[in-house]
């Protein structure tokens, strides 16, 4: 088995807990993963060594059984209110500050695009009047190198873009995960 | 080895590595292992329990040319919960083989 599989077994088995609570078992693995591969170890390895990630899990859920009692007696009503009160308030407080981020990211997305797609035009410009000097050949050189220029920032602009829509689709998981916890919790509902 | 002995010893060794100096969970873990046969595993349960249950601590300290680690520190209470477990285990062992070996006489 390898790393990717083991957590995900383990995840899965963890299902139960909160979601703090699982990010912080994951990392300890995550960590043990890492730190075997550093000194050499292969996943599979590992994995074997570690044990199966359903039995680990039932360590950790085990636990937790006193306040799998507790729940019992769930209060729906409660979670639903706390969740409208949570949105309430992610609504009023995120949705301005997000729709602007939300179109400035649109709007550097269009810019990268439209740079690469200049800037290639302007290269291939250069690269013609050198080939065929019909304008000033003395112009060709700077313009192809301008070109390429506008083309490498555009790609590094994509690239960064890229980067950050990543990190930023992990936060607000994150952040909708950790609400989720909080309107359960409230209820006493588990997961 | 028979599975009950393990469990019923390991809270004790994981506390008693850890007392000889802050270590990261994967040394802790293989050093457990070198000396009892173990699916590894385990003993991140174990020390989950020992934080909430106050014996023991974690902070996060730099690695050489890596993300940092979770090193495991023991508290003056786990410290205390060692000794006792250490002087009950010698008395208990001594009496175990006292029963063993001689028929309990």
């Amino acid at each position: 088995m390898d790393k990717a599989l083991f957590i995900t077994k383990l995840r899965d088995s963890l299902s139960g807990l909160t979601f703090k609570e699982i990010e912080d078992i994951v990392a300890d693995y995550e960590e043990h993963f890492r730190i075997g591969l550093e000194k050499g170890k292969s996943e599979a390895e590992i994995s074997v060594s570690l044990g199966s990630p359903e039995e680990i899990a039932l360590q950790y859920t085990g636990e937790k059984t006193d306040r799998a009692e507790s729940s019992k007696n769930p209060d729906k009503t409660k979670m639903w209110v706390v969740a409208a009160l949570l949105i309430a308030v992610n609504v009023t407080v995120f949705f301005t500050p997000l729709l602007t981020l939300f179109w400035v990211w649109f709007a550097l997305w269009a810019v990268s695009f439209a740079a690469v797609a200049v800037g290639f035009i302007i290269a291939v410009a250069g690269l013609i009047n050198v080939t065929i000097p019909i304008l000033n050949f003395l112009l060709a050189p700077f313009l192809t190198l301008f070109g390429t220029g506008t083309v490498s920032l555009g790609i590094g602009m994509i690239i960064v873009l890229g980067w950050l829509t990543k990190l930023a689709v992990k936060a607000i998981k994150w952040w909708v995960n950790f609400n989720i916890d909080i309107a359960r919790k409230a209820g006493g509902v588990n997961a | 080895m028979n599975i009950q002995f393990k469990k019923g010893v390991l809270d004790m060794c994981v506390l008693s590595v850890i007392a000889e100096g802050d270590c990261y969970g994967y040394e802790l873990v293989a050093r457990i292992s070198q000396n009892i046969e173990i699916a590894e595993g385990t003993i991140y349960p174990l020390l989950r329990k020992l934080q909430t249950e106050g014996y023991c601590e974690t902070y996060l300290a730099e690695s050489s040319g890596g993300p940092p680690r979770k090193y495991y520190c023991l508290t003056p209470a786990g410290r205390a919960v060692l000794n006792t477990l250490k002087e009950e285990w010698i008395h208990f062992s001594k009496n175990v083989d006292t029963i063993l070996f001689q028929g309990g006489k």
